[in-house]
């Protein structure tokens, strides 16, 4: 009986991306919400959390509507490269995306927010340039923040079932993730393949936690 | 108005206040903003800074800083702007030598006053802990690192927000002699904001006094502290303040004396070589006036002087505002009783001799 390891790679694949992805577009992000926001702060930080809150399939519904060939996303996605948007790789990575977004931006919000500006103003002070600043100060400064966020993001990927199950529909190879892997398995009474998978994922999920934990447990001179 | 000078127009809506800062003060020169807190101080500080961004301009020698209406704004890392605030001022990651060398490495080179990280290591004594980071040090060495690394940028001007408001009693009196040997390293323009008379009397060249978001006064420190129009001279410990410059030792009375641009001053013998630089306070108490040069005194300092304007302070003394004979442009003041006054009839143009019984050094 062998041992597909495809939905596993492929959920590893989605998990890296998602989260490349989150931390190039979540941390500007954070940072806007942080000091830039005014008005709009309760409104767009109440859109980043509602996927803590809604059910998976809710959010899954909806993307699915946006994103299918009738849909605006759907369409734009058709006009700007000729294929469907829904049940693909791309439709995954943005339905992780929107999910896993409030475990990036809000605690990068909050730590941006205690770290507060005048470190950044110093750097300014001392003639470092907006890039500068960021890579020499701002980056070093949130540095355990951002290893934290990342981590808890990639293992929620890892584990995520409803969204992937709605958007992604279920094509081996393409979209099967693990969990979805795993349903399939168990409604097919095939346990051992069940089990291998789950097991792995499992361990995999303990150590990301463990590690994120390990770093928490150093002494806290700076956020 | 001369090329050298710091020149501002600037309005900033704060809320509760509007900031509204209009001055014109000589650039290579300390200027102490002082004032009550929430006077607009730490604002225009900021302002200067590029921090926060104000209505109107801003001129620094002959840069244009920023105008509003001429839509131009010189972002803070082009403007080259030293910066020791009351604290969260060192990188918390990097350890002495690295904040040194963070300011260092993005320092200009080509321009006059290349200040290298090792004299300022000497000059804020930092070289006993020189690896340990900002968590690891006290408060005063904490401020010392500051100055040190604002020093080694290469600053156009310098922004010193209260950096010693945050110190205990004793590392306040250590600091404040960096704070002058600073000073003295010259030619940096400094912006200095304090609550603190003492402060104000050692090292401002210029005084602007803030109140309600505006600025009230402005002048030379050497004048303000002798200016009856001045909020400060109305204080109970007024007092004027002079640069000096030691003169020579008489060693055989155990007394130095001390060079004035308008006369001189017997103290007790000091320590500084002949030619050192430092400032004198006279307080308004420790002057008294006579009618005649008394032969017949202890008092060591006994000048002419010409009374300018009397003031009274409350129902029993008056402020008397005292002309040198030497320098027409410098005063200073003497607290003395109605009493007095009346009955040795002191009159404005009056010529009489002030008895100074104590000089205090600020150094």
């Amino acid at each position: 009986m062998p041992i597909d390891p495809e939905p596993f790679l492929l959920t590893l694949r989605l998990a890296v991306v998602t989260t490349l992805l989150l931390i190039l577009l979540g941390l500007p992000l954070a940072w806007w919400l942080a000091f830039r926001a005014g008005p709009l702060k309760p409104f767009i930080k109440s859109l980043v959390a509602l996927p803590l809150v809604l059910p998976p399939t809710v959010l899954g519904f909806y993307l699915l509507l946006v994103m299918g060939a009738s849909g605006p996303l759907g369409q734009l996605w058709i006009r700007l490269t000729g294929g469907t948007l829904a049940f693909t790789f791309e439709a995954l990575v943005i339905g992780s995306f929107i999910f896993s977004l409030p475990f990036v931006v809000l605690p990068m919000q909050s730590a941006f927010e205690s770290l507060g500006k005048s470190y950044m103003e110093m750097a300014a002070s001392l003639r470092a340039g907006p890039l500068d600043r960021w890579l020499s100060i701002g980056l070093p400064l949130i540095r355990r923040s951002l290893m934290t966020s990342a981590t808890l993001a990639f293992a929620h990927t890892l584990g995520e079932f409803g969204i992937v199950l709605m958007i992604g529909g279920n094509i081996p190879g393409e979209t099967e993730v693990a969990s979805i892997a795993i349903y399939n398995h168990v409604e097919a009474i095939e346990y051992t393949q069940a089990h291998i998978l789950a097991g792995f994922m499992a361990i995999a999920s303990f150590l990301l936690l463990l590690a994120v934990n390990s770093l928490d447990r150093r002494p806290i001179t700076i956020i | 108005m001369t090329e050298d000078t710091i020149s501002a127009n600037l309005r900033l809506d704060l809320g509760s206040i509007e900031m509204r800062a209009s001055f014109s003060v000589p650039r290579p020169q300390v200027t102490c903003l002082y004032g009550p807190s929430g006077s607009g101080k730490t604002t225009l500080l900021r302002c200067l800074a590029g921090f926060a961004r104000a209505e109107g301009w801003l001129k620094v020698g002959d840069q244009l800083w920023q105008d509003h209406q001429h839509k131009c704004f010189i972002p803070t890392y082009r403007r080259g702007v030293g910066c020791v605030f009351q604290q969260d001022t060192l990188f918390p990651h990097l350890n002495v030598r690295q904040n040194l060398d963070y300011a260092w490495k993005r320092a200009p080179r080509s321009a006059e006053h290349v200040i290298r990280p090792d004299e300022t290591i000497d000059l804020m004594g930092l070289s006993s802990f020189l690896t340990r980071r900002a968590h690891e040090l006290s408060g005063g060495q904490r401020q010392r690192v500051a100055l040190a690394r604002a020093l080694v940028s290469n600053p156009s001007l310098l922004l010193l927000d209260e950096p010693l408001s945050a110190l205990d009693e004793f590392s306040k009196r250590e600091l404040l002699p960096y704070l002058e040997a600073m000073q003295r390293l010259g030619s940096i323009p400094a912006f200095y904001v304090t609550h603190s008379l003492d402060e104000l009397m050692r090292l401002a060249d210029h005084v602007l006094i803030f109140d309600q978001g505006s600025i009230a006064y402005s002048a030379p420190a050497e004048q303000a502290f002798s200016d009856l129009s001045c909020p400060l001279t109305m204080q109970t410990d007024t007092a004027s303040v002079f640069k000096a410059r030691v003169g020579s030792h008489k060693d055989q009375w155990g007394l130095t004396w001390l060079e004035l641009d308008w006369g001189g001053l017997r103290v007790p013998r000091i320590r500084l070589p002949t030619g050192s630089q430092l400032r004198v306070r006279i307080r308004a108490r420790d002057v008294s006036l006579a009618l005649q040069r008394h032969q017949d005194t202890t008092i060591l300092n006994i000048l002419p002087v010409i009374v300018a304007e009397l003031k009274p302070i409350d129902g029993s003394e008056y402020l008397v505002r005292l002309q040198t004979t030497a320098c027409p442009e410098r005063h200073f003041l003497a607290r003395t009783s109605r009493r007095s006054i009346q009955q040795l009839n002191i009159q404005p143009k009056q010529l009489l001799f002030a008895q100074i019984k104590g000089v205090a050094l600020l150094h």
